[in-house]
Order: C-alpha cells, then structure tokens, then sequence
C-alpha cells in the first residue's frame, strides 16, 4: 500500500529529473524516428512552391528567443524554399528579437543558395505598436519601416523600389510565437486585403489556429518543431526540426508514462488520496 | 479635466478607427487614420521610456540604500543599459550585442521557456486522475492527442495520428469557437464600454 | 454607391456591432430608469475576497498580474477587463491593510495600473498606504517578466496570486510559481489555448466571457451590469445564426451562402 501512495505523490523533482533525460539522451544519441507529411504543412510547402520566380514573400518574425526551438527551424526550412525559388523576401518582426533571428536565419541559408542582400531579400526589422504596424504597413511599407536593420534607407534599396504596401505582396508567412502574430495578419491584414496569409506557430497555439484553418482565412500551418521538420523532409534538407522530433516523442512518452502511473496508483489504492 | 480628456481622447480615436474599419473614405483613411496610427506607434515607443524610469526608480533605491541583495539591481541596470544603448548606437547587427543576445539572452530566455515542459509534466500528473468519467474522457483524449502529434505515435498505431486530428478538428474546435464567440461578444462589448465612456477603469475608474 | 463608401464584405458586421452598441444603449437607458438586470453567480470573482481574506489573516502580500497584451491589440479588451478586476482588488487589500505587489509587463499598461490602485486607496479612505514601489515594470520580454514575478512569488510568499488578463505561455509558469509558493490562485482570461493551463493548475478560473463581465459583476454598477445584458443577446443571435449557416451549407441554400459570402467574408 506504501508503494501505491508513493506512486500518487512522486515529488515533482524526480519527475523533472526524468523527463530531462528523456529529452537530452536522443539528443545525445538520435533514434530516427520517421516523420509523415501532414496536409497542413503540405499546404503551406504547395503555396510557396507554386509561386512564380520574382514573386515577392513576406515573412514575419514573430517570436522571441524562447520559442526559437521550434519557430528558427520553420523560419530557417522557410527561406530556403523561397529564396530556392528566387522569390524575393521580404522579412520584418513585430517582436522585437525577431529582426535578430531575421539576420541570423539570412546568415545561413542566403550564401548557400546564392542569394543577395537587397536584391532578394531584406530584413526591415522591428517596428513596436503591433497591430498597428500591420494596419500602417499594409497602406505603406516605406514609412512604417523607413529604415532596415541596418539603417540603409528603405527606398534606396533595389528590391524594394517596387514593393511599397500590402499590394506588392503576393504571400503573407508569420512565423508567431502568440500576439501580435498570425492571428493579428488574419485579422487585420487578412480581413481588410485580399492576400494569402499562411504561417508557423508553436505547438501550444495550435488548437487556437484551428478555427481559423476550418474557415480558410488561414491557408496551412507549420506546426511546431514537427512541422519544421514535415518540412524539411519535402525540400529535402534535413535540419533543427527533424532533429529534435526524437527527443520530443520520447518525452511525450515520458509524461503520459507519469499521467498512467498516477492514475493506476490511484485507482489500485482506491481512490482514497488525493 | 483630468476626468474629460481621456474620454475624449478614447471616443475621438475609438470611433474613428471603428468606422475605418468599416467605411473607407479615402481622405480620412489615408491621412486622418493614417496620422492616428503613427501616433499610436510614437506613444507605444514612448511608453517604453516611462518602464525604463520605473525599473530605474525602484532600482537605484534599492542600490543606494544598500537593501538586501541590491547587487541584483545592479546587474539588472548595467545588463540593461548594455543591451540597449548599444544596438541604439552601433546596431543591433553589431558584434557585442550579437554576442550577448547569442550567448547569454537567448539562453536564458529558452530556459524559462523550456521550464514549460517539466510544469506541464508536474501538473499535467497532478492534475489528470480519473476522479470522475468526465476526468477519464479527458485523460483518454489526452494520450491520444499526445501520442497522435509526434511519430512514435504513428509506429505504435497508425490510428493514434488519425484520432488525434478527428477530436482536435470537431470536438477541440467546436469547444474553442463556442469560448471564442462568447469571448468576442465580450471583447466588443467592453470596447464599447470604453468608447462610450461607460466603463472608466482604465484610468482609475472615476 | 455602397460600394464606393462601405466595405462590402464587411456589412454584416457592421450591422451587428450597430445593432450591439445601439442595445447595450437601450439596456443603459432601461437600468438609469431604475430596471435592475440578473447576472448570474461567477465563483471565480466571488473567490477573490477569500484570497485576499486569507493573505489578510497571514499577513502576506497579493500579486496582481493584468496579463500580458498591450493596449494596442485585439487582447486590449482583455487587459481593460483585468484592470476592472484589480480596482475591486485594490479596495480589498486597501480596506485590510493588506500588501498588494502589481507587476506589469507591458509599459504602457504601467501608468494605468498605478492610477488605478492610487485611486482605488483613495477611494478607501487610505491615500498614505498606496506603494508606489509595489507597481511594477518588471520587463516587456515575455519570460523575463514571468521569471520576475516567479521571483517576487517565492521571496514575498505571496498568499493570493490573481491573475486576469490575456496570457501566453507564461500562464503556467505563473501558475506553477503561484503553486510553489502555497497561494490560493484566482486566473481569469479569454486566451483559449491558455486556458487549460490555469484550469490544471488553479483554485478559480474565469473562462472567456467570464472575464469580460468581472467589471460588471464586481462593481454592480446598474449601466455595466446591464451592459453585459447584450452578450447574452448576443449569444442567442450566434446561435440562430450557428443553426441558419449549417441548415444552408448542408441543404445547400444558395441565396443565403452567396449572401454571406458577398457580404460577411
């Protein structure tokens, strides 16, 4: 009977020392587990790709160091795709790290594709006032960020002669951590203009985008680490996300193994503790 | 005049953006709204000022009057200003700043994050007993939805993925859109309190 | 000519937002006559006195947390919703001589929250026991400020953790935090995805709509109370309309899905 009230009571900091392993050891040695497409993903992927060369992309940095496990691998697996396509990239964060991760994800992937800074891609960085910014900027790119992240004049820059405000733009991609982020483009970007808005979030967000997919003003969704990694596997580069699904399966295993020891406890002990 | 000037401020700007919202005339829309907007923008910044000098405040009292572990303030001040004056002067391109945003912010900041998963843990087994057959509903769907959303899932049964996405696309939105309807009607209806000035609370409820 | 002046797809919605403020004014016009409107028990905001009791008699402080939206997103109803909710919790721990610690992520939202408790001590008589050291700007990064007020949470022993807002993935941290240090814990917001988190790890939960009318519920004001009359209207026209919109797409009615496609996309 001891052992069934232990059961019910594990401290919480063996528990947080097991899921730790749980999580580091298939870091440390990967398993390999195979990831299926899902169709959200395969939507956000069949978008970007059907777009003709010299289409123009915004995507926007919508998060924060925290959530850069999951979101830098989507933004990463993103701009290769567009930049792959020779699309022209257009990034700007409506939180303030984002323009960080911005240049960081540029860094990568714009010299292994070739690609040019100003000419296919900018990052205009970030603007404070959230929804606001996109209200502003749907009407005019260049005074809402008149600057880039690197103080060159928005108008000076060659890709962005002809790209002014929400018309320019042929696909909206936000890469959201929470607000401002997709949910604000649906609603004050989507709702007002008639362009295509598809996105990222973490994994905790997704139930809350759901209703938003059904209705369609949402086209496609990354979702967490496991859509970066869907993603990586249909452009074929294998990156952040495909590795860290291993860990993740593991440590799901690991809380509902918890969740089902408490509750045979329980049940054996017949339900008189707590 | 302390009492009329936000209510004012409030209907003037509330109704404006509300009617934009809906009717577009396009002097108004561009320039009026517009105006507005970038306002809006400048006072946020702003505001970020008026943060800065309380932290400031509360603070530097603590350092001068040497209270407990005020060295703790210290470091909050300098880690501050650091991080701020220098992407304002060299941008936030710079080396220094892309160093410590590397190594020391993003760090901290993903380990907060990271925190999630062991309270997710902790609660989620604190939480979940089947107490009721409500409660066993609940822990059912739960396994599934987890197991359904990563690819051990899928190896130990096909179904797990399939299920998961059935109860998450009817029953999880169905729950969602029923709190976000009520939620919205809510929202509008406290804006409109706002707008008309019934419900003062945003400036001391007088 | 409408189509020059109006926003097309839009009608509906401005048709229901007119229909709305104009009975939200009617309902107003109706309680100022003297008509008293029913809203019904929320044991969430009945709560908040227990929690404030019960900090009183341990003679620990309260933390308030407005959430973490700005004022200057589509959550802004959430945070105005949550400061209604701490003027209540500003009397209460004005009117014990309870300490009550504000922690504040958004900069803007600070100024509010200060005039809001000043006011709120005043109105209690007690001007000489508002703090403003206890209102805090803790940071505007989303997990500094969670980390802040786990921090003030463990080193204050705080006895009641009132939460009422637009939360993120902080919900739970706070939460945990509040847990820890032995609070009683009031949260409150309209936050979906949220939502299952405080209601894991919480004494009381305000859901969604609940938040919205804790203003009205508190306060007793007759205009608000009858104010949160038109979300119940509301609710029952979301309904029919629920029930018209899936009789049409299932029986396939083109006049009604061309005219919402026309004029509420």
């Amino acid at each position: 009977m001891k052992l069934l009230e232990i059961l019910q009571n594990i401290d919480r900091r063996i528990i947080y020392l097991i899921l730790a392993l749980s999580i580091i050891l298939p870091l440390l040695f990967p398993i390999g587990f195979p990831v299926d497409i899902t169709q959200n993903t395969q939507d956000v992927y069949d978008l970007v790709d059907k777009l003709p060369a010299g289409s123009v992309v915004l995507l926007s940095y919508d998060w924060d160091a925290a959530s850069a496990p999951e979101l830098l691998p989507q933004a990463e697996a993103l701009t290769r795709h567009i930049l792959d396509k020779k699309l022209k990239l257009v990034a700007i964060a409506l939180w303030n790290q984002g323009a960080t991760f911005a240049d960081r994800v540029h860094n990568t992937v714009a010299p292994e594709v070739g690609a040019v800074y100003g000419e296919d891609y900018v990052n205009l960085g970030y603007r404070p006032g959230q929804a606001v910014v996109l209200n502003s900027l749907a009407r005019d790119i260049h005074a809402t960020f008149p600057e880039d992240v690197a103080r060159t004049k928005t108008a000076s820059i060659p890709m962005m002669k002809d790209i002014r405000s929400i018309e320019d733009i042929d696909l909206v991609i936000s890469l959201s951590a929470g607000d401002p982020g997709l949910r604000t483009y649906i609603e004050q970007i989507g709702a007002q203009y008639p362009v295509t808005i598809t996105g990222g979030v973490t994994a905790v967000s997704v139930p809350g985008m759901l209703p938003y997919l059904q209705s369609g003003d949402l086209v496609g969704l990354l979702a967490g680490m496991s859509g970066a990694a869907e993603y990586e596997n249909l452009i074929d580069r294998p990156g952040l996300g495909l590795g860290g699904m291993d860990a993740q399966s593991i440590s799901h295993l690991v809380i509902i193994a918890f969740i089902l020891i408490g509750n045979i406890a329980y049940l054996a002990g017949g339900r008189k503790k707590k | 005049m302390r009492r009329e000037v936000p209510i004012v401020v409030t209907f003037v700007s509330g109704i404006l953006f509300l009617l934009d919202y809906f009717i577009k005339i396009p002097y108004v829309s561009e320039n009026v709204v517009g105006q507005f907007l970038d306002w809006a923008i400048i006072v946020a910044a702003f505001a970020l000022i008026l943060g800065a000098a309380n932290i400031f405040r509360i603070h530097i009292y603590k350092i001068v009057k040497g209270k407990k572990e005020w060295w703790n303030s210290l470091i909050l001040l300098v880690a501050m200003l650091v991080m701020a004056v220098v992407p304002i002067i060299w941008t936030q391109q710079n080396a220094v700043y892309t160093f410590l945003f590397k190594n020391i912010f993003e760090n901290l900041n993903g380990t907060m994050f990271a925190l999630l998963a062991f309270y997710i843990a902790s609660a989620a087994y604190r939480a979940f007993r089947v107490r009721t057959k409500e409660a066993a509903v609940l822990l059912v769907s739960a396994v599934v939805v987890m197991l359904g959303a990563t690819p051990i899932g899928a190896k130990i049964w096909s179904g797990f993925p399939e299920y998961s996405g059935w109860l998450q696309t009817i029953f999880t939105t169905a729950g969602m859109r029923g709190i976000m309807i009520g939620a919205s009607l809510g929202a509008i209806v406290t804006a409109l309190r706002t707008i008309f000035g019934i419900d003062r609370s945003y400036f001391g409820g007088q | 000519m409408l189509e020059e002046i109006f926003v097309v797809n839009r009608l509906v919605l401005f048709g229901i937002t007119v229909a709305i403020a104009v009975i939200m004014l009617i309902a107003i016009r109706r309680a100022k006559k003297g008509k008293k409107y029913f809203i019904r028990r929320i044991a969430g905001l009945e709560a908040i006195d227990e929690a404030v009791g019960r900090a009183t008699e341990m003679g620990r402080p309260v933390h308030f947390s407005p959430g973490i939206a700005s004022l200057s997103e589509e959550t802004a109803a959430q945070t105005l919703a949550g400061l209604a909710v701490l003027g209540y919790v500003a009397r209460l721990t004005a009117k014990y001589d309870t300490d009550l610690i504000v922690t504040n992520r958004m900069a803007e939202v600070l100024p509010i929250t200060e005039e809001v408790v000043r006011q709120s001590y005043l109105s209690e008589g007690k001007p000489e026991n508002y703090n403003p050291d206890n209102i805090i700007f803790l940071s505007d990064e989303q997990f500094a400020y969670a980390a802040g007020c786990m921090g003030i949470m463990s080193r204050e022993k705080v006895a009641a953790n009132i939460m009422m807002g637009a939360f993120w993935a902080e919900s739970l941290i706070f939460a945990e935090g509040g847990f820890v240090a032995g609070s009683i814990q009031v949260a409150g917001t309209a936050n979906t995805h949220q939502l299952p988190f405080f209601l894991a790890a919480c004494d009381y939960c305000l859901i969604g709509e609940e938040l919205f009318a804790a203003g009205a519920y508190l306060s007793q004001d007759p205009m608000q109370v009858a104010s949160i009359r038109v979300q119940d209207i509301g609710k029952v026209a979301a309904v029919l309309l629920i029930i018209v919109g899936t009789i049409a797409s299932t029986c396939n009615w083109p006049v009604i899905i061309d005219f919402l496609a026309k004029f509420a996309s």
